[in-house]
């Protein structure tokens, strides 16, 4: 029988959260041959791109998240705006340049919060999976199965029977099932699984779309349902809650959209609201984006826009409720939990200590780590931010040694020429 | 970057020692560093609860240049700092705090706590 490969890490998942917490490993100083990856993607960003396009997020569309939330860049620095504005000034476009560097100035007054084109993060994703070797430590597959062995190290079985040893294993599977409405009213489509085909029936036939859920993914659908013509969009908003938080400070509405830059308050993403937590802040929340706003009070006025607090008679739905928030409805989560009877959180993710442990897998020599959607921490995990810091967290519980002033200086400056770790 | 009010503390007595003690000296003013240090102390307070006013409860970059600016005043009229000097100090210790960050990485995930 063939010997069974043993690594020292080894993350499940391949996508944002995977390649987040191996470039932080591999900047600080991890081969890549002590890492493995199990995924079922070649490019770490492939699931993003796909839940982007469905919802209409194309490569030229900014996304929901900031600056300074770089996940190619451990640093931080420079963000996605100051490089957009040294590439349009490479680019001669000097207009653009200064605008660029004003708004991330005046940020978030005059123009509003900057944000990244969806293609600009793909690409810089790239540069840096490239950089640190990602493919070579990628085994393409989808992992089943993970058993404790006594001696405290995991075997991870994956794709039909093969199978892998660790020492430390990152879990990052993404989020569980997506959420199904049934419906024999209408034709009902969820929204990471539009296409073509159903939005050119929808321009054709004509009618009343009802949009269920008030996030970004909503605000996207209504914003593209406007621009056909002849449809009449109704947006189900059920419970309309108190705006203010235990601070006593007010959330922005517009009707009953609730308006937030980005999926947490912004002092949430490593900031002095990190440790504290209202359940207002995770709700589902629309950008304070103002074409949008312009085009949906248009659209009242025209007759072509509402919003009900009762499922209305609609020739098709699109659900934009997101995921099951539940670890249980996540095939390898819930087997997991069977298995050794994990502890979950009150919505249903699976509990972890404050280094995003699981404890009740973990040993004095061996770790699993669990981060992204369906992590119990209480903040905004599933971000490119909380990727970062889930990682960061994790550094600190590994016996990883980490980085004085100047080894992050030097580190930084490869990062920046594109050098090779 | 969301500053707690620790980190703040931490950045501003890590910037005045290394980036406006050196400008001061070169100026001949050092004796001023305390009084600057405790002014901008005092104001971090202000600061901090200022910002936990805003439903991000986040400091844009504009605030920090307007904190600088409103400190500036205060010096001229207490102590009747020179002017170009104190804008060379703003201008550098804004500049210091965004390049931090390539210096000390973890701090970004600690509410700008640089120990």
């Amino acid at each position: 029988m063939a010997k069974v490969r043993e690594v020292e890490y080894l993350s499940i998942g391949g996508g944002m959260g995977s390649f987040c917490w191996v470039d932080t490993l591999r900047i600080h100083g991890v081969s890549f041959k002590d890492i493995c990856v199990i995924s079922p993607n070649k490019k770490p960003y492939r699931q993003l791109k796909l839940y982007c396009d469905a919802i209409g997020l194309t490569k030229n569309q900014r996304l929901r998240s900031d600056s300074g939330s770089r996940p190619d860049n451990f640093w931080g620095f420079p963000g996605y705006g100051l490089s957009e504005a040294l590439d349009e000034l490479k680019n001669k476009k000097f207009t653009k340049a200064a605008k660029l560097l004003l708004q991330l100035f005046f940020e978030p007054f005059i123009f509003g919060y900057y944000s990244p084109a969806a293609g600009r993060v793909y690409k810089a994703l790239e540069r840096e999976a490239k950089r640190i070797d990602w493919e070579k430590s990628l085994i393409i597959g989808h992992a089943n199965n993970l058993t404790k062995f006594p001696d405290g190290r995991f075997k991870i079985t994956y794709s039909r029977d093969n199978s892998i040893i660790a020492r430390v294993v990152h879990l990052s599977l993404g989020h569980g099932k997506l959420r199904k409405i049934k419906s024999q009213k209408s034709k009902v489509k969820n929204a990471y699984e539009l296409d073509n085909e159903f939005l050119n029936k929808i321009k054709r036939k004509g009618g009343t779309v009802m949009v269920i859920g008030r996030g970004t993914a909503a605000q996207k659908i209504v914003e593209r349902l406007l621009d056909f013509k002849k449809i009449k969009v109704a947006s189900l908003h059920r419970e309309v809650e108190s705006p203010k938080d235990f601070r006593g400070v007010k959330q922005k509405r517009f009707l009953s959209w609730r308006l937030q830059q980005f999926n947490w308050p912004r002092a949430a993403f490593g900031g002095g609201l990190m440790h504290e937590s209202d359940s207002l802040w995770s709700l589902p929340s629309a950008t304070p984006d103002k074409n949008w706003i312009r085009k949906v009070k248009n659209a009242i006025k025209d007759g072509r826009y509402e919003i009900t607090k009762r499922p209305i008679k609609a020739n098709f739905t699109i659900d934009c409720s997101g995921f099951g928030e539940a670890a249980r409805t996540h095939e390898f989560y819930s087997k997991l939990i069977k298995k050794y009877n994990l502890p979950l959180t009150p919505n249903g993710s699976i509990r972890t200590g404050d280094a995003f442990e699981i404890e009740a897998l973990c040993s004095y020599k061996t770790r699993v780590f669990i981060s992204g959607a369906l992590s119990g921490f209480s903040g905004p995990a599933d971000s490119f931010f909380g990727a970062q810091f889930a990682s960061f967290k994790t550094l600190e519980n590994l016996n990883v040694k980490k980085m004085d002033f100047i080894e992050s200086f030097e580190a930084w400056c490869r990062w920046l020429t594109n050098k090779k770790i | 970057m969301t500053p707690t009010l620790a980190g703040r503390l931490e950045t501003r007595i890590v910037l005045s020692f290394f980036v406006a003690l050196p400008v001061l000296v070169f100026a001949g003013m050092a004796n001023i560093i305390f009084i600057m240090l405790a002014v901008g102390v005092a104001l971090d307070f202000v600061y901090n609860y200022l910002q936990y006013k805003r439903w991000d409860g986040d400091w844009p970059l504009v605030f920090s240049f307007i904190a600088g600016v409103t400190e500036g005043i205060i010096l001229w009229l207490i102590i009747d700092i020179r002017i170009p000097i104190y804008v060379l100090i703003l201008v550098l210790t804004l500049t210091a705090q965004v390049l931090l960050g390539v210096f000390f990485p973890y701090r970004r995930f600690k509410g700008g706590r640089i120990l």
